[in-house]
C-alpha cells in the first residue's frame, strides 16, 4: 500500500483529504506543521507528498520544503504535488507551467479546491512507475 | 552600420535574464521576509518570457527567425537603466523589488521598440510584438501587486 503525507495547515482540508486517499486504499498521514518535516519525512520514507505552500509566518514554505527535499539525497526522487491557494492570496497565476529544477523541484502544482477524481489520476499517475496499490 | 542577428540581439536578454535569476535566488535564500521571498519565486520566471514567446513557433522557424539580420545593433544596458542587480539581496524591500521589475519590464519594451524600428520578417516581428505583449502582461501584474500593497 503507496505511504502518501498530506502536509497543509488548513486542519479540516486535510483530513478531508486524508479520508478521500483513504477510501482510495492509500495509507495517509498528516501533517499541520512545517517544523520537524524533513527529519520526519526522512524517518517515514512516503512514496508522496502533497504539500500545500502557504503557512503562517511563511508563504512560501511549500516551496522551501520542496527545494530542501530534492537538496536530501535520501529522500530527494519522491514525488510532491502542491496543493496551494497562494493564487487566490496574491494573484501570482503559479501554475505546473512554473516547475522547474532550481525554483519549483516538484511532480505537479495544482489550485485549491482540485477536485478530488482529478488529484487521484494524478496521484495514481506518479505512484505507478514504483509502487503499485 | 554593424549588421546583428536577432538571435544575438535576444541572447543579451537571456543572458542578463540568468544573472536576473541568481540575484533572486540569492534574494530568495538570505533575505528574512517571507514576502518577499515569495515575490522572488514570481519574478525568477522572468527568465522564461522568451521561451513563452517562441512557444507559437516550431524548431525549425525559431532558428530562421533567430537568423534574421537587423540592419543596425540595438544597445542592451539595463544595469544602468534598471539597476536591479545593485540592491543588496538580504535587505531589499518587496516595494523596491517591484519597482525596479517594472522599470526593467519598460526598459525591455523599449529595447524591442527599437528593434521593431528596423525592417524585420513577418516571423520576426511577431516574436517581438509577443514579447513586447508578455512584458506588458507582466508589468499589469507587478503593478497589481505594488497596488495591493502585498510585500
Amino acid at each position: 500500500m503507496a505511504r502518501i503525507i498530506i502536509v497543509d495547515d488548513d486542519v479540516e482540508f486535510a483530513e478531508d483529504l486524508s479520508k478521500s486517499l483513504q477510501q482510495a486504499g492509500y495509507d495517509v498521514e498528516v501533517k499541520n506543521r512545517i517544523e520537524g518535516l524533513i527529519e520526519d519525512i526522512v524517518l517515514n520514507r512516503p512514496d508522496l507528498l502533497i504539500l500545500d505552500v502557504m503557512f503562517p509566518d511563511n508563504p512560501v514554505a511549500g516551496f522551501d520544503v520542496a527545494r530542501a527535499v530534492r537538496l536530501k539525497e535520501e529522500i530527494k526522487s519522491i514525488p510532491i504535488i502542491l496543493l496551494t491557494a497562494v493564487n487566490q492570496e496574491h494573484s501570482m497565476d503559479f501554475s505546473a507551467r512554473d516547475i522547474d529544477p532550481e525554483w519549483l523541484p516538484v511532480q505537479d502544482l495544482e489550485e485549491k479546491p482540485v477536485a478530488k477524481a482529478k488529484l487521484l489520476k494524478k496521484i495514481s499517475k506518479l505512484l505507478q512507475p514504483t509502487v503499485k496499490k | 552600420m554593424a549588421i546583428i542577428t536577432l538571435g544575438k540581439l535576444l541572447d543579451r536578454v537571456e543572458a542578463f535574464e540568468g544573472r536576473l535569476a541568481i540575484f533572486f535566488a540569492d534574494v530568495r535564500d538570505q533575505s528574512k521576509d517571507n514576502g518577499v521571498r515569495l515575490l522572488t519565486y514570481y519574478l525568477a520566471r522572468h527568465r522564461r518570457h522568451q521561451q513563452q514567446a517562441f512557444d507559437d513557433f516550431d524548431k525549425q522557424a525559431i532558428n530562421l527567425v533567430r537568423r534574421v539580420k537587423v540592419r543596425n545593433d540595438v544597445p542592451f544596458t539595463p544595469e544602468v537603466e534598471a539597476p536591479l542587480l545593485q540592491a543588496q539581496p538580504g535587505t531589499v524591500s518587496g516595494k523596491a523589488l517591484l519597482e525596479a521589475a517594472v522599470a526593467y519590464n519598460a526598459y525591455l519594451g523599449r529595447y524591442y521598440d527599437n528593434i521593431l524600428k528596423f525592417p524585420l520578417n513577418q516571423d520576426a516581428t511577431f516574436l517581438i510584438l509577443s514579447l513586447i505583449r508578455i512584458e506588458e502582461h507582466d508589468t499589469l501584474m507587478l503593478k497589481k501587486m505594488i497596488a495591493m500593497h502585498y510585500f
